[in-house]
């Protein structure tokens, strides 16, 4: 288990506000913009805040963010219907979010763009807080490939399956528009991931799942075998991987991290694994396509995982894990399916999406509705997925829809 | 009607309100013994009990949220001046924990209110803690004013006793007048009524002392509203059914929305309030002070249950 590092010097991106949609914002009299409270919700100790100009409100500010290819980014607010221009990234021939960030990668220019959609939330534990600030181009980093993010409360980081190049950012700064490098980590081409966890950072190499510090410095302790990994995902309890034989559950303990291992409950064939985990933010459970025969879903709370049959193959499939554990996906007949796991029954809307751009579908699932994109249609469809799969509202776009990211949460 | 101020971020609610506790913070004191507060609730509560015998600085703005409040680096070095330092403790004031800590290191006396109540417990799906909102039980607040009390006479040097009894007796007696008004206003809605159906997670307090229910209830997002279905309302309908109560106390960013889809959806007929809950409002926004809080309160709960 390697992990070559190098530590860069802070490096400072000059934040460009956006005038357009300070304008909009209650607060945008000239203040900063918001910085993101520094907690990690297992040490309520650590004092978190944010820079004047944040406006907290009663309720999540959700935001349907997207982009164009040619990386026109835009936010339609849930709660008004309003559509409002966040700024340029250059062509996105790669995209990612985790939440309040999105990550745009330009291969042309080499580079990826970082927009602050300025709505966030923080976990109290007993309750939330919500928040608004201006939203910014927060900056830029030199960039190849594909891009994965995700973000615990203090850290961000992004990783390139495609160059196999992770960077760890701090994600208070990234909330005053500062981009500052902690720490890069290279661990060669592979579909792995790089997931903070608190402080820390789950990390894989092909063969292997470890945890760095905040500074990418191994933790003491052995990292845990994970052969051919594809790519991992937080969860209310941890960190889990996709490894051939099963996953691996990455848990923050007082000194480190532990992992354990969740194997398949027999073995799976490589086309039938696991490899796209997705679930509600925040919630146990995650769910992937098993092959075209149907879904996994793996209680990350349980150790358990569930291989649950579907009518049709699925292309994607996010863990709604609410009170019925549903499980929300995109079948390859471009319908929005919902699948009961206790009965075992599906429920599915009229096709809705484009069969030969499903690639290019981003399913966002909250605990009250799931949002998709209408590549080519210019449309964003409102879901409410535990409602007989009922279309709620459609949503024109100002540009094509070939991205998309529920912010705000 | 909402009541509650539009929270803003600590600085720039400073900014903007200039309480008169910050003004005389960033005018670099006076000559007077210096106590700082945390919270506003306290703020007011120890200036009430201090009087004019020592200079009191309030960290924390109106229309500010306790949990996540920052301060400068100049208001810092003022707590680590301070001849006593009174915070709420119990984890409320997460974003000043550590200058609080500080300021204890570098022997500040520091008052926790917080270690002087009888705590309650919080508990949700996979966490649980103590409740620090104890000031939604007056009775608390008693045993508080007589700590701060007791603080002030040992650490602050030049404090008149005679002159801090007098005064604290005379807020004492002001807190226990509210403490029995409250008492005869909430038992005089019918017990089977004395449930709160809301999303404010503060009265935990409150409805230990008075013998009321608390029901967290989920109130539905002003985004789901746009388009809902019966599901989305299960919740809050059948809490409010379960309660038996016309009122739902509750934050929400479209109160009258959400009123015409309970109807609609639910067939219920309820009214959507706010209360006050962690912080003092600025001039005019009906919760100045600790007691006009409490009382404002008490009112709307009383209004909206009977």
């Amino acid at each position: 288990m390697h992990h070559p590092l190098t530590r860069p010097g802070r490096r400072r991106a000059l934040p460009v506000p956006l005038g357009l949609l300070a304008a909009l914002t209650l607060t945008a009299c000239g203040a900063d913009p918001a910085d993101e409270p520094a907690d990690d919700a297992s040490a309520s100790a650590t004092p978190h805040g944010y820079v004047a100009g944040a406006q907290e409100l009663p309720e999540p500010q959700l935001q349907l963010s997207y982009l164009d290819a040619e990386g026109s980014a835009h936010a339609l607010d849930l709660l008004t219907e309003d559509d409002t221009e966040l700024g340029e990234t250059g062509a996105a021939d790669a995209f990612a979010s985790d939440g309040r960030f999105l990550f745009a990668v330009s291969e042309d220019a080499g580079e990826m763009t970082i927009v602050d959609t300025g709505t966030w939330t923080v976990d109290h534990g007993d309750h939330t807080h919500y928040y608004r600030a201006p939203a910014q181009v927060a900056g830029t980093l030199d960039w190849s490939g594909e891009v994965q993010a995700a973000s615990s409360e203090t850290l961000t980081a992004v990783f390139s399956p495609t160059t196999g190049t992770g960077v760890l950012l701090d994600r208070a700064d990234l909330g005053s528009g500062q981009v500052t490098e902690l720490a890069r980590i290279d661990t060669g081409p592979h579909r792995g991931a790089v997931i903070p966890l608190g402080n820390r950072v789950v990390v894989t190499d092909p063969t292997s799942v470890t945890a760095l510090d905040s500074s990418g410095e191994p933790l003491p302790g052995d990292g845990v075998e994970c052969i051919d990994p594809r790519g991992g995902l937080a969860t209310r309890v941890g960190v889990v991987v996709s490894c051939a034989d099963g996953a691996v559950l990455a848990t923050g303990t007082d000194d480190g991290v532990d992992f354990e291992r969740i194997p398949y409950p027999a073995p799976v064939a490589d086309a039938d694994r696991a490899a796209a985990l997705d679930n509600r933010p925040g919630r146990p459970s995650v769910a992937a396509p098993a092959g075209t025969g149907g879904v996994w879903l793996l209680d990350t709370r349980a150790r358990e995982w569930q291989l649950l049959p579907t009518d049709t193959p699925w292309v994607t499939a996010v863990a709604a894990d609410d009170d019925a554990d549903r499980v929300v996906g995109v079948d390859t007949a471009g319908r929005v399916v919902v699948l009961e796991p206790a009965s075992g029954t599906t429920t599915a809307s009229e096709p809705l999406l484009p069969v030969d751009r499903l690639d290019e579908v981003d399913l966002q699932v909250d605990p009250d509705r799931a949002y998709v994109n209408v590549p080519g249609a210019g449309q964003l469809l409102e879901i409410d997925y535990a409602d007989d799969v009922r279309l709620a509202r459609t949503f024109p776009t100002a540009v094509d829809p070939a991205h998309l990211a529920e912010t705000g949460r | 009607m909402r009541r509650c101020a539009p929270r803003i971020a600590g600085g720039l609610a400073a900014a903007l309100l200039g309480t008169a506790a910050l003004a005389g913070c960033t005018a670099g004191g006076d000559d007077r013994p210096l106590v700082v507060v945390t919270t506003n609730i306290l703020g007011d509560v120890v200036t009430e009990v201090v009087g004019d015998q020592a200079e009191v600085v309030t960290l924390m703005p109106a229309g500010a949220d306790p949990h996540s409040f920052e301060i400068s680096a100049q208001e810092a070095a003022r707590m680590r001046e301070a001849d006593l330092l009174v915070a709420n403790g119990l984890g409320l004031e997460e974003g000043v924990l550590a200058q609080v800590e500080a300021a204890r290191a570098d022997g500040v006396p520091v008052l926790e209110a917080g270690d002087v109540v009888d705590p309650v417990e919080w508990s949700t799906e996979d966490d649980t803690g103590t409740d620090p909102h104890f000031w939604t039980d007056p009775g608390q607040m008693v045993a508080v004013v007589d700590a701060v009390t007791d603080a002030v006479d040992e650490h602050v040097a030049g404090v008149d006793t005679a002159r801090l009894t007098q005064d604290a007796d005379a807020y004492r007696s002001q807190v226990e007048d509210l403490d029995a008004w409250m008492t005869e206003q909430l038992g005089s809605v019918p017990a089977e009524r004395r449930n709160l159906v809301t999303n404010h997670h503060v009265f935990g307090y409150l409805a230990e002392r008075f013998g009321y229910t608390v029901v967290g209830a989920v109130v539905p997002s002003g985004s789901t509203l746009a388009s809902p279905s019966a599901r989305d309302l299960e919740e809050l309908a059948t809490a409010v059914r379960d309660a038996g109560v016309p009122t739902v106390f509750a934050d929400s960013s479209q109160p009258d929305r959400l009123v015409q889809v309970l109807a609609e959806q639910a067939g219920l007929d309820v009214a959507v309030v706010p209360l006050f809950t962690e912080s003092l409002t600025p001039a005019g926004g009906g919760a100045e002070t600790y007691l006009q809080m409490m009382r404002a309160n008490t009112e709307d709960i009383v209004e909206g249950l009977r």
